[in-house]
């Protein structure tokens, strides 16, 4: 964990304000602020009616950020909320965000997640091995109540990264794959090692599709998925001839907000 | 049933539709190239291949189904996805793929497109 202060980062304001919905987000405000984030945005853009609750919990965080000396963003595309805060006149106290991400990267409060101790696992580079290694993994992800969505992102990352390791591994597919996840309130980041030949799938450039066509002539798109799902991809081969791969992938806010639409975030 | 079997129904003499099971990846990707390859020997201009029960799409998958769409429009015909679930439908535009395609909502509608009256 460093020091540094991070950039930006986006909190879901509730749509349905239920008992702990207030609670659970000025936690999320306050995790932000202890991260040193340098800004906070507030995403109204699922609150199609702002009620006073609503009112008064913007309010709080706008008093919280401003004690702090955290710049807050608010960000709704309905002119109905900024209409309701003009009447109010507060809108002037608001920094309007006109950055519009259907899909904000955020941090997720950690009480929303259900285990943050890793896990790991080694099976063998052939597909029977890989397939029930893959099974045991999106079992995890789902008792952890990681979203359905970024489960199928984690999903596809794993299979083409073990698949990968397969097919370089041919010549001897007893070769043993071990794998781990760790979880924190930003994303989770996945690391795969291997004994297999050196590959690295951080040094092809996606946007040349000459490496991309098959001996089939078929397409490949492995490496592209891995370089476009993948928010962080690297790739270290080792002194003793083991490959690292190392793929995080980074919470999507709407997917959390999805999973439980009256969660705080 | 297993889930990694591809069906296949001829919805006119020119429309074949295509039910990829559960999963479409290394175990059952090279069934469908075989398909789609024999598929325009056996007179069918269109492919809709129906992913209403597709769970999961590897980058086998995807190449597989990108490659024949070329041939098929140099044809006149078309390859045509439907009941593309969202987690599908976010891999194909994450791979830049999905404004090449043409993807419709539903059987019924993959058919209309390709011309089968109901």
């Amino acid at each position: 964990m460093t020091a540094d202060r991070i950039e930006h980062c986006t909190v879901l304001v509730p749509v349905e304000l239920t008992e702990d919905a207030p609670d659970t987000f000025r936690a999320a405000v306050d995790s932000l602020i202890a991260k040193r984030s340098e800004a906070i945005t507030l995403d109204c853009n699922r609150v199609d009616h702002l009620t006073s609750s609503h009112v008064k919990l913007l309010w709080s965080a706008r008093i919280r950020c401003a004690e702090e000396g955290v710049a807050l963003r608010l960000k709704s595309n309905s002119e109905y909320v900024w209409k309701v805060l003009k009447i109010l006149d507060l809108d002037e106290f608001f920094i309007r965000d006109e950055d519009v991400d259907a899909d904000p990267i955020g941090v997720v409060p950690a009480e929303l997640i259900g285990a943050l101790d890793g896990y790991e696992d080694t099976f063998e580079a052939e597909a029977e091995s890989i397939g029930t290694a893959l099974e045991r993994f999106l079992t995890y992800l789902k008792s952890i109540s990681v979203p359905v969505g970024t489960q199928y992102v984690l999903r596809t990352l794993f299979y083409e990264v073990a698949t990968n390791i397969r097919l370089h591994a041919a010549a001897n597919p007893a070769e043993q794959i071990k794998f781990s996840a760790m979880l924190d309130s930003s994303g989770i980041v996945l690391t795969f090692v291997d004994n297999g030949p050196h590959f690295d799938p951080t040094e092809f450039d996606i946007s040349d599709f000459s490496y991309q066509e098959g001996s089939d002539g078929r397409r490949s798109f492995g490496i592209t998925i891995l370089q476009k799902l993948a928010d962080r991809l690297d790739y270290e081969r080792l002194d003793d001839s083991k490959n690292v791969l190392i793929l995080e992938r980074k919470w999507r806010m709407s997917q959390w907000i999805k999973q439980s639409s009256h969660s705080a975030l | 049933m297993d889930k990694t079997v591809i069906s296949q129904r001829p919805l006119s003499a020119d429309t074949l539709l295509l039910d990829p099971g559960e999963v479409l990846d290394n175990s059952n990707v090279q069934d469908l190239v075989k398909i789609l390859s024999s598929a325009k020997g056996e007179g069918y201009k269109n492919i809709i291949i129906d992913m209403a029960h597709l769970e999961f799409i590897s980058s086998a998958g995807v190449g597989a189904i990108f490659s024949r769409v070329e041939p098929v429009r140099k044809e006149g015909g078309d390859l045509v996805l439907c009941n593309v679930s969202g987690n599908v439908l976010y891999v194909l535009g994450e791979l830049d793929v999905a404004d090449y395609l043409t993807i419709k909502t539903s059987e019924e509608e993959a058919a209309a497109f390709c011309g089968v009256s109901a």
